[in-house]
């Protein structure tokens, strides 16, 4: 029966909930947003305040006293107030700081629950998502997109609130001085808020141009320095700097452009609010002098010059803050794609595991399964029949597969590039799921053994090794948690890795460091093949382990290759045909299909495609 | 340290020069504002003077003008320096790569040497931005405050400049406090990625034996560091907000209360001193001058931050290019005969071991010659040395009668042709490519290289033929037909020397014979030196090197060597079994 599912791809569009996800992560956070909240508009009431401050001592406590007596003016109200302002700024400060570092908890909390999401997610991500997406563009769901929600967390989101509140108590402070002045207001803030939407979209455009710019500009200089040898060897410096060139004076030209508009923007933005400043002075004074109703919110009053002065100072803070809101809200949004990315990433669907045949090792060399019922030692016989599987719809990589391996057998494929070598031994640990047919493991459809188990059973010895930076020894360790120094050190051995291991100054302590561990490709090899050794499995996947050891070590390591594929079930894939000569059966793939099978002198007999490889009459890679 | 970036500079000297210039303009008529701002509530508003709001307000909007203008003029220049800055840098460092030799790039790594190039440069750029803009803007705009200032009324605005070291010291120990946990922070963020990277290129032998959990908790130690360090490092910051407040709110409690005794003083009289408009103007400098305090304080933390790439990039500028022209070089080689005598050599001046053990071996020119020896026997290395892709560490090598080293480096390299063990193609087209070695290549040259290099073949199925397109390092054709276009490319240079690094290892036998057999015949007075793991490959050479642990231990001919070399009979017997 086919089981098809949809590993891998994100289960539902998350594009309109991102920003609501998002505000939901924080409201998690009640009590300290509560807390944040309150202390938050504390600090601007008391921001706000402070800027009224000097007008209030002027009108209600410098110009009464300046009418009193030179010689005897009575600073005793004025003193009272000077004191109860400080004890406001000092309640103003309190409250900043507390709500700055409960912003700090929030953000990291935030961040680290949603960091922890992802990286519980990679583990459960099904193969097929990484070989769809590229390494780079995994990595960057996790450092660059990781970043900027930090930074809309941490910095945007806060900054953006703090604004909004002080943006609301300004608007309303204004609107219980004067109607009619903000009447003027929102005309120049309307001629603001299209300069910048204006602009916004225009630079927009330019940036994406310079990202464009500058991406080709990278691209190439990546190339080039990954390719530096080969620019050596044929001599190519001097076309490689014009070429250069040319892509550099590219990147120069569409940054002064997109660069210029939006340095010109603070300043235009600048000159905007002040020249409001001076249309408010014109209006306030007309009307002050005219003796026009002023309408406010608590009723109609007189302008007084102490309200003019007071509309003016709000009127300077309200066009800054506009100016900021506004530059602020094209870089939300923008930082908003980064969310979504890492949401589709959280909710892409991850592996399915429905086994529930359990498979246990019970000493060296020995495995047993068991269903709940009844627990059997396991051979290690693994059949595919009939099995046909595609990466993408109506495109067969294989077909019609039937493969029988009993334990203590040795099967080799072999076969052209994309003949689907590799893709068998995919199926087989179920990296992918088949379209068809069954594969069973000492009879037991493969599907209903518990993932973590199948795979524990079957170590797979890649060609490209992947080494885990730390020593060598727990690099060895890596295929058995628990195994001892000495059980690393005898699978070293086995695979005559121990000789250059010794020679190391460090020896089994020297530290790998991602790929320049200054061991060669072959002895790399080595030591995963001792990784797999230490694993101790009942069946084993050599996928080119010994491609990159030279013919005379691989002569010397063979005998210890020997004994640890004594007694288990083995598939090699080899594309030098010496190391799978003695194979029990040799499969020759072509095509998605076997097309002969027999041991090496059968198949040599026949004339047919092994015979042709073997002797070179045709390529094999 | 700034010496290397000097010349950089020094291009954009004019606009750096010019838009510092109007920067000054712009700061001046900024901070003359809030001065002419006063005076429109002193002797406007508060007189009830319409005739002097109107005054005041225009010289204000003209002033305004004239501050948009100058800041538009400035961010022209500014944009115009910073850019230049960043192109000339970057041009600079990328010539400076091309004189790298095979040491330097070695010493760095490829990938390190793409990042330096890159993602470093970039924050170089900024910070250079940075400094020319934000530093010199909010330095005069801290000089014009404390100049009205003291201009309105020294005797408070004395007060402005204790603040000035009050927040200097605090800022610095908070950054001596923050700086060592952002470092750690830094470095666990670095950890991560290292430990993330590696789990999504090794996903397949995490899944293989079921390191979910193990990989997991590995990741989750580096969290867990990046929230301890976060949270403590930004929690200094986050200090700094309150101290601003503070310094803030301190100025305006003592203006007010100084301010307020000297305007009853005054009587509110401008001509006996205070007036509330100048009390007004004195907090907005005060607020100013804070400002720009602050600013340049982070303008100092991403200075720190970019540091390291400052330096990274310093690094690759100041890198001595082990490799150089001689001072009066040859520009012709003569023919490819080859000569090695007493030859030493070591990757590292600091290496123990040499790789290459007292080489002395004659090739003469036109001969074909192979080369055969275990992993790490110093066969690539001993080819690296002939178009001195390496130097020797002692003796030396002797290419058509004269040293390598008296050559000059592209008339030498022109002339050998080597095609490398790890082969790379670069984006572009078949064409294009096969160009990479010969710029001035005809069809008519490419077909007859590519038929030599057995590759006309399957370049000729392609829909496209030579025009058929190149992914980024080859990745859209197979190793053997990678190693056909390396070897194609290399012939097309019409080289003296063509020297194969194990480059038909992919190749099937009969291709292999093949293009062996071509360049025998069609190349008949070109050296030929043919590196293989396959005996096969080399037995019909008219010489063999037998090379084991760095020394030649034998050279002669197939039949010789099988009567007298046990290795190489060794050798011959394990691959012919």
């Amino acid at each position: 029966m086919a089981r098809k599912r949809f590993a891998g791809e994100p289960v539902k569009k998350v594009k309109r909930g991102t920003f609501t996800r998002l505000i939901n992560h924080i409201l998690e956070h009640k009590i300290r947003l509560i807390f944040i909240a309150i202390s938050m508009i504390g600090a601007t009431f008391v921001n706000v305040g402070s800027s009224l401050f000097l007008k209030i001592a002027i009108d209600n406590y410098i110009t009464p006293m300046l009418l009193q007596d030179k010689n005897n003016v009575d600073f005793g109200p004025f003193k009272t107030a000077v004191t109860y302002f400080g004890i406001m700024l000092v309640i103003g400060v309190l409250c900043t700081l507390a709500y700055r570092l409960l912003m700090v908890k929030l953000s990291n909390g935030i961040l680290r629950d949603i960091r922890e999401q992802m990286y519980e997610k990679m583990q459960k991500l099904p193969l097929k998502f990484f070989d769809t997406n590229k390494a780079g563009d995994i990595m960057s769901r996790y450092t660059n997109d990781l970043d900027t929600l930090r930074q809309v967390v941490s910095e945007s989101l806060p900054q953006t609130i703090r604004g909004s509140l002080t943006f609301i108590t300004i608007f309303a402070s204004m609107l219980m001085l004067s109607i009619n002045l903000f009447i003027v207001v929102i005309i120049m803030v309307l001629l603001m808020i299209a300069f910048t939407k204006w602009s916004g979209s225009r630079s927009l455009k330019l940036y994406r141009k310079t990202q464009a710019a500058i991406g080709g500009l990278n691209g190439y200089v990546e190339e080039m320095v990954l390719g530096a040898k080969e620019v050596k060897v044929y001599c190519y410096e001097q076309r490689n700097i014009d070429a250069f060139g040319v892509k550099n004076i590219e990147w120069a030209n569409a940054v002064v452009k997109a660069d210029l508009l939006s340095n010109i923007l603070f300043p235009f933005m600048n000159s905007l609010g002040n020249i409001l400043y001076v249309f408010i002075a014109f209006a306030g004074g007309a009307m002050a002098l005219s003796g026009i109703t002023n309408y406010t919110l608590a009723g109609p009053t007189v302008l007084t010059i102490g309200t003019i002065t007071s509309f003016m100072t709000f009127t300077k803070t309200f066009s800054s803050l506009i100016g900021e809101l506004s530059s602020q809200l094209p870089y939300l949004m923008q930082s908003l794609s980064g969310a979504e990315r890492i949401f589709d990433l959280i909710d892409t669907s991850p592996e399915i595991d429905e086994g529930h045949y359990w498979l246990e090792k019970v000493g060296k060399n020995s495995w047993q399964w068991n269903n709940g019922e009844k627990t059997v030692p396991l051979v290690g016989n693994i059949v595919l029949n009939d099995v046909n599987f595609s990466y993408v719809e109506n495109k067969p990589v294989l077909k019609h597969i039937n493969v029988y391996a009993d334990k203590g057998q040795k099967v080799a494929l072999v076969g052209a590039t994309g003949a689907g070598k590799t893709t068998i031994t995919n199926l087989i640990n179920r990296f992918y799921e088949i379209d068809d047919g069954t594969i069973t493991y000492d009879g037991i459809n493969v599907i209903d053994i518990k993932k973590k188990d199948l795979r524990e059973s079957l170590a797979i010895v890649l060609q490209d090794v992947n080494l885990f930076t730390g020593t060598i020894m727990e690099n060895i360790r890596y295929g058995k948690l628990d195994a001892t120094d000495e059980e690393c050190i005898a699978a070293a051995k086995l695979v005559y890795a121990d000789s250059f291991i010794e020679m190391l100054p460090d020896g089994y302590n020297t530290i790998i460091k991602g790929d320049s561990g200054g061991l060669s490709q072959g002895q790399k090899q080595l030591i995963s093949i001792a990784r797999a050794a230490v694993a101790d499995p009942p069946c084993l996947i050599l996928d080119e382990a010994t491609s990159s050891i030279d013919t005379r070590t691989e002569k010397l390591v063979q005998k210890g290759m020997d004994s640890i594929m004594q007694g288990r079930t083995v598939f090699i894939i080899a594309h030098r045909l010496s190391t799978i000569r003695d194979a029990d059966v040799i499969m020759v793939m072509k095509n998605g299909e076997i097309i002969e099978r027999g041991t090496h002198e059968s198949l040599l007999e026949k004339k047919g495609h092994y015979y042709e490889l073997y002797t070179g009459k045709v390529e094999i890679d | 340290m700034l010496n290397v970036f000097k010349n950089s500079i020094l291009k954009v000297k004019k606009e750096s020069l010019l838009s510092i210039f109007f920067i000054l303009f712009e700061t001046g008529f900024e901070i003359i504002v809030p001065f002419m701002m006063a005076k429109l509530i002193d002797l406007g508003i508060e007189s009830s003077d319409m005739h002097n709001v109107y005054k005041f307000g225009f010289i204000i909007i003209a002033l305004v003008i004239g501050q948009a203008l100058s800041g538009i003029f400035c961010a022209l220049f500014a944009v115009r320096a910073g850019t230049g800055f960043a192109f000339d840098l970057r041009e600079r460092l990328f010539r400076k790569l091309q004189t790298f030799a095979f040491a330097n790039i070695d010493k760095f790594s490829t990938g390190s040497l793409v990042t330096r190039s890159t993602t470093d440069i970039a924050n170089v750029q900024r910070s250079f931005q940075m400094v020319i803009r934000g530093a010199v803007r909010s330095l005069s705009m801290c000089f014009f405050s404390l100049y009205f200032a003291f201009s309105i009324n020294a005797e408070i605005a004395k007060y402005f400049t204790y603040m000035i070291p009050a927040l200097l010291i605090s800022f610095i120990l908070l950054s001596k406090l923050a700086m060592p946990i952002f470092e750690k922070m830094f470095n666990a963020f670095d950890s991560l990625n290292n430990i993330m990277s590696e789990n999504i290129h090794g996903i397949r032998v995490v899944k293989t034996f079921n390191r979910e959990d193990y990989e997991y908790n590995k990741m989750k130690k580096s969290a867990d560091d990046i929230y301890d360090y976060s949270v403590k490092a930004e929690t200094y910051v986050a200090l700094w907000d309150p101290f601003m407040n503070i310094s803030i709110y301190t100025i305006l409690i003592i203006i007010s209360w100084i301010g307020a005794k000297a305007i009853i003083a005054s009587g509110n009289n401008p001509e006996l001193g205070l007036t509330t408009g100048k009390l007004m103007s004195l907090i907005t400098y005060g607020l100013q001058m804070l400002m720009s305090l602050m600013f340049m304080s982070m303008i100092y933390v991403m200075l720190v931050i970019s540091y390291a790439s400052i330096k990274r990039v310093q690094e690759v500028l100041v890198e001595d290019t082990r490799i150089k022209n001689p001072e009066n070089p040859i520009y012709e080689v003569k023919d490819g005969s080859i000569e090695f005598q007493n030859v030493n050599f070591k990757y590292k001046e600091d290496a123990k071991s040499r790789v290459l053990k007292d080489i002395n071996i004659k090739i003469n020119s036109g001969e074909m010659i192979g080369i055969i020896g275990g992993t790490g026997s110093g066969k690539s290395s001993f080819v690296n040395l002939i178009p001195r892709l390496y130097d020797t560490t002692d003796g030396k090598v002797v290419v058509g009668g004269q040293n390598v080293k008296d050559y000059d480096l592209n008339t030498l390299r022109k002339s050998i042709g080597i095609v490398l063990q790890k082969n790379v193609l670069f984006s572009g087209t078949i064409a294009s490519n096969l160009r990479f070695g010969n710029e001035n290549a005809t069809t008519e040259d490419m077909k007859e290289a590519c038929d030599i290099a057995s590759a006309l073949e399957f370049i000729n199925e392609l829909p496209d033929g030579f025009d058929s397109v190149v992914e980024q390092s080859g990745n859209n054709f197979s190793g053997g037909q990678k190693q056909r276009l390396s070897i194609a490319r290399t012939i097309l240079k019409k080289p003296k020397i063509l020297i194969f690094d194990d480059s038909t290892s992919a190749v099937d036998t009969k291709t292999d014979a093949k293009i062996r057999n071509g360049i025998k015949n069609k190349l008949p007075d070109t050296t030929k030196i043919i590196i293989s793991q396959r005996i096969i490959s080399i037995r019909e050479c008219d010489k063999i090197i037998v090379m084991d642990n760095g020394r030649v231990i034998a050279y002669d001919s197939h039949d010789e060597l099988l009567k007298n070399c046990s290795l190489y009979k060794e050798i011959y017997d394990v691959q012919n079994s």
